[in-house]
């Protein structure tokens, strides 16, 4: 579910958010309410195995608010007992009201934002918490009994220096994360600082930096004891995300809200962007979808190839249904050998993967044995 | 053969429009399509004549176009005249001397600002051969630069046609072009020929018509040809019977007979350009003891290359589609290769590098074919320690050099035009390629001819930019084969990560070999993306490495977020480097793009 509101805008941000007002949320609950009685009885029969509150700023709602939404799900999905359930939230906006209200509804993971802890850079990226609030927020967050706390960093963003990166690394450790997720800037245009990096005004590390820090990063987790299950996605042994897995093993979810993307029935659909484009097509009783995509064979088997291959454990045979496994045997069956024979890929009994010195040119091995797919005879 | 012209024949003037390249031939046959009315002007467009669409892009003639067309001229007669445009491409001089055989004229067009250049000289003397009247016409005289009084005292003293005699014209404006049509009428003979004997024509060019199968064009010498007649090739007693007949307009039109001197196509259901060859004669089939017409020399390839599909499904295609193209192209010749590093292709043989570009070029666009071009080489001789003398184009195919007593390689005759100010910089330029001088002459006080025996290998790659590039391009080249001579060549290796790659092997000579690898190595570098892995690219002679350069790997290509609405953006963009690296050729662990295989081409010498 994403919750397209935010106290401000970040720097670099170009997610589905706008600013936060009384009227803009009654809105925006009303056409999720509409979307969900759209959506829900598609899959009724499903039991949910994890739900996610993305953004924006989930944790930007309040306490009513979340209620409602909360509700509104509930009564729509079949969720079950055991569900992981995440909600993003900004380190400024945690406070015990809200932690009450989200470990009553059965949240039971909280996703941190942190970016960086060094101050000035938390200046340059728009965050508008200090250096200290995350570690406060974590603090408040287990005393009400989460357990299950990650916390995200950025690398590579203009100005960035291992000596700096290396601080916000072990500043993230001291706060004993079960979970990390470490992204490398995208420049993107239409934000500041993407305009910036791209215009040159505000250079980016060269990318051979970036990938040092990238190293970086990877030698200090893995000494800490966490595993890089994605490319930029680590963990202590079995924290990793289990929403995360549903997008990358490709199995079905029904995303909402608005920028929101689903896998349902074979079909992959995405929402319009705009909160209010995707509201107004809910008021008007009309499907909130600005993408629909049939998936087909050829299709499904590359997005398997193209996410598996992203996994630190690979594409496994037992990840997938046999007869889908076959097909991706039967295309890129051959291109599996030739990869491993260039040293591209490593293949054992437990499936294909791409060698950890090699994560941070996937695209490039990605396309490779793309590209040596052979059609489905 | 009758000496005189029949009188039945007195109205027809075959002629064509020779030139350098450039001058103006194509722009002076659309003033006199428009002044005999032959085109509509809804059909008139610039160099109408050029219809293929790489000759209008380049802007350059590349076949000879031959087209019918009648006239009134100041007599009072009404004459049929056929006109043939040629190629002023030195690549394409087979095209001019086959057209010059249909002809008993030529109008030698020269540029008045550029004055005689090489091809103007080599043309002339390509028509006087053939006993041809030629009249001179200075062109683009409109242009300020135009100096027609040198010009007229070159072309007199280069050809002998009286300076006075040659027309000052302008195909642009089309001032003059109406006296040099009467000067056409006047001077260029009516064929010579026995309408009354059996039929003989010449084929001079054909081409294949989806519909009609194999379209000869021919002058017929001697009789008339209609539908219905039975008719046999000489050259191999093949028999046909006609099934149209008919002249030349932008397209063909069909007449009820084509009679002696005239210009025009036979139809008669032939399936294969190899039944119906250029230079060979028709003949009327119930006539056994004709004599052929003279034909014409068999045009020798002077540069190979491999030509492979980028994706190796593409095979048959590319077969297909060359198949094709020589229906059209009989200077084009191949034959099935395979090579270690691209798999099953062909062996090409071009008249020149131009040649070779254009035929790629037809390949891509009228066959949708991706295709890796190997390194050019000339054809060389090779004698072996076991008495054996081999042809090698291909120089993967050469043997190892402990089997190798000597190696033989092509020699040109070429001769260099030029304003005799840039004489010092050709010199050097043509000692540099290993040339052997072979004379000196001035056309007029300050425009020099210089002749140089040059290896054929030193000039087919790059010696024409080199040439323009040092004479302002003001000089001109002309050449011919001149036999085959001894040379200390070796062969260089291209080894990527060890492995070599056959495509990109050639053959040089000794002096120059350290410098090609240097060079070449150092072009791949840049042309090849950086890989997941470290590249080195060296040059070798035999084992020994003349060369190294290193290709640092690629250290980030990744996409950092790949949820949800990530997917699809992600799916676009894998789509796109997908097709990065279809384009790219695997050779053993290294990834190499189409380009790469062009560098060759670049290679300072
Ligand atoms: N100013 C001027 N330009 C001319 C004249 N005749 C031709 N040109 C230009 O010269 C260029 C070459 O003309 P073409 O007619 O294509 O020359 P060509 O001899 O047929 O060239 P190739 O067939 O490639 O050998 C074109 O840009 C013409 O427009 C002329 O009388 N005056
Ligand atoms: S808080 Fe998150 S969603 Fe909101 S602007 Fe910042 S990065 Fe974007
Ligand atoms: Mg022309």
């Amino acid at each position: 579910m994403h919750v397209p509101f935010c106290a401000t805008r970040c720097t670099y941000c170009d997610f589905s958010s706008g600013a936060l007002s009384a009227a803009a949320v009654e809105r925006y609950l009303g056409a999720l309410e509409r979307e969900i009685a759209l959506r829900a009885p598609r899959c009724a029969d499903a039991s949910h195995r994890s739900v996610f509150f993305g953004g924006g700023t989930p944790s930007a709602l309040s306490s009513r608010h979340f209620r409602r939404a909360w509700k509104a799900l509930r009564d729509g999905f079949r969720i079950a007992p055991d569900a992981e359930i995440t909600l993003e939230a900004n380190p400024e906006s945690v406070r015990p009201v809200l932690l009450e209200v989200w470990a009553e509804a059965g949240v039971n993971r909280l996703s941190m934002g942190a970016q960086s802890f060094v101050p000035e850079e938390l200046a340059r990226l728009g965050r508008i918490h200090d250096a200290a609030r995350p570690g406060e927020a974590f603090a408040l967050a287990r005393a009400h009994g989460f357990r299950r706390l990650s916390l995200d960093l950025m690398f590579g963003f203009p100005g960035h220096t291992a000596e700096r990166w290396r601080r916000s690394i072990d500043e993230a450790l001291a706060l004993e994360p079960e979970h990390l997720s470490a992204y490398c800037f995208i420049a993107e245009p239409g934000t500041p600082l993407g305009d910036a990096a791209i215009s040159g005004a505000a250079p980016l590390p060269a990318p051979e930096e970036q990938a040092d820090l990238y190293a970086l990063l990877e030698a200090r987790l893995a000494a800490a004891g966490y595993g890089c299950y994605e490319t930029s996605n680590f963990c202590r042994p079995g924290a990793e995300a289990r929403h995360n897995l549903v997008y990358w093993l490709r199995r079905p979810y029904v995303g909402l809200g608005p920028s929101a993307h689903g896998l349902l029935d074979g079909v992959r659909y995405g929402n319009h962007y705009a909160p209010a484009r995707w509201a107004e097509q809910l008021e008007r009783g009309q499907g909130p979808e600005s993408e629909v995509e049939p998936e087909r064979e050829a299709s499904a088997a590359e997005e398997a190839l193209m996410l598996g291959l992203r996994l630190g454990g690979g594409m496994r045979p037992d990840d997938y249904s046999p007869a889908f496994w076959s097909t991706i045997r039967r295309r890129y069956g051959g291109a599996f050998t030739h990869a491993r024979a260039t040293g591209r890929l490593e293949m054992d009994a437990d499936g294909v993967r791409i060698p950890a010195p090699l994560r941070f040119v996937a695209d490039d091995v990605i396309a490779w044995v793309a590209a040596r797919g052979v059609a489905a005879s | 053969m009758a000496l005189l012209s029949d009188p039945r024949l007195g109205h027809i003037r075959n002629f064509c429009i020779v030139a350098h390249i450039d001058h103006g031939k194509s722009t002076l046959a659309d003033r006199l399509l428009e002044l005999t009315h032959t085109l509509t002007p809804q059909q008139m467009k610039a160099q109408v004549l050029d219809d293929m669409e790489l000759e209008r892009e380049k802007g350059i003639t590349i076949k000879s176009h031959a087209i019918a067309m009648e006239y009134r001229a100041r007599d009072g007669r009404t004459y049929h005249l056929n006109l043939i445009d040629t190629p002023g491409h030195v690549d394409f001089t087979y095209e001019v001397s086959r057209s010059l055989a249909a002809c008993e004229g030529a109008v030698l067009v020269v540029d008045a600002s550029q004055g005689i250049e090489a091809q103007t000289l080599s043309n002339f003397l390509l028509a006087r051969e053939q006993n041809l009247t030629v009249i001179g016409a200075i062109n683009k005289v409109d242009l300020p630069a135009s100096r027609p009084e040198d010009v007229a005292f070159e072309i007199e003293h280069v050809t002998g046609i009286p300076a006075e005699s040659v027309l000052r014209i302008s195909a642009k404006t089309g001032a003059g072009v109406e006296d040099l049509l009467e000067q056409i009428i006047a001077e260029i003979p009516a064929p010579r020929g026995n309408p009354d004997a059996p039929l003989r024509a010449l084929i001079f060019d054909s081409k294949f018509d989806q519909y009609r199968g194999v379209v000869a064009l021919v002058r017929v010498v001697d009789g008339e040809v209609r539908p219905g007649d039975a008719i046999r090739f000489l050259s191999n007693d093949k028999r046909y019977e006609v099934t149209e007949v008919g002249r030349l307009r932008l397209r063909l039109e069909p007449l009820p007979r084509l009679a002696a001197g005239e210009v025009g196509y036979v139809v008669a259901g032939v399936k294969t350009v190899a039944d119906a060859r250029v230079g060979d004669t028709v003949g009327a089939a119930a006539s056994e003891n004709l004599r052929a017409l003279p034909g014409f020399r068999d045009v020798k390839p002077m540069v190979f290359s491999g030509l492979y599909p980028l994706e190796s499904e593409q095979y048959e295609n590319l077969k297909e589609a060359l198949g094709r193209l020589v229906l059209n192209d009989a200077a084009l010749i191949y034959e099935p290769e395979t090579s270690v590093a691209l798999g099953f292709g062909f062996r090409c043989g071009f008249l020149g590098l131009l040649h070779m570009e254009i035929v790629q070029e037809r390949l891509r666009r009228e066959h949708q074919l991706d295709l890796i071009a190997t390194t050019p080489s000339v054809e060389f001789h090779v004698l072996l320690e076991n008495g054996q003398l081999l042809t090698v184009d291909n120089p993967s195919q050469m043997p190892p050099a402990n089997d190798v007593v000597a190696i033989e390689e092509p020699y040109v005759l070429a001769h260099v035009l030029t304003p005799a100010e840039y004489l010092g910089n050709i010199m050097k330029l043509c000692q540099e390629r290993r040339g052997i001088h072979v004379g000196l002459e001035y056309l007029e006080e300050k425009r020099a001819r210089v002749g140089y025996r040059l290896p054929l290998g030193e000039i087919v790659l790059d010696f024409y930019d080199r040439l323009k590039s040092v004479s302002r391009g003001y000089a001109s080249l002309d050449y011919e084969f001149d036999g085959y001579r001894e040379g200390d060549m070796v062969k260089i290796d291209i080894l990527l990560n060890a492995e070599p790659v056959d495509a990109l092997s050639a053959i040089v000579h000794r002096d120059k070999a350290y410098e090609w690898g240097r060079d070449l190595c150092a072009r791949l570098k840049e042309l090849i993306p950086r890989q997941m892995f470290q590249v080195a690219i060296q040059a070798a002679i035999g084992s020994k490495v003349i060369a190294r350069e290193t290709l640092g790997a690629v250290r980030k290509n990744v996409t950092a977020k790949c949820y949800g609405g990530d997917i699809t953006r992600k799916r676009k963009l894998l789509e796109k480097q997908k097709e990065g690296k279809r384009r790219m050729k695997q050779i053993g662990t290294v990834e190499v793009p189409q380009e790469a295989f062009l560098a060759v081409l670049k290679v300072e010498r």
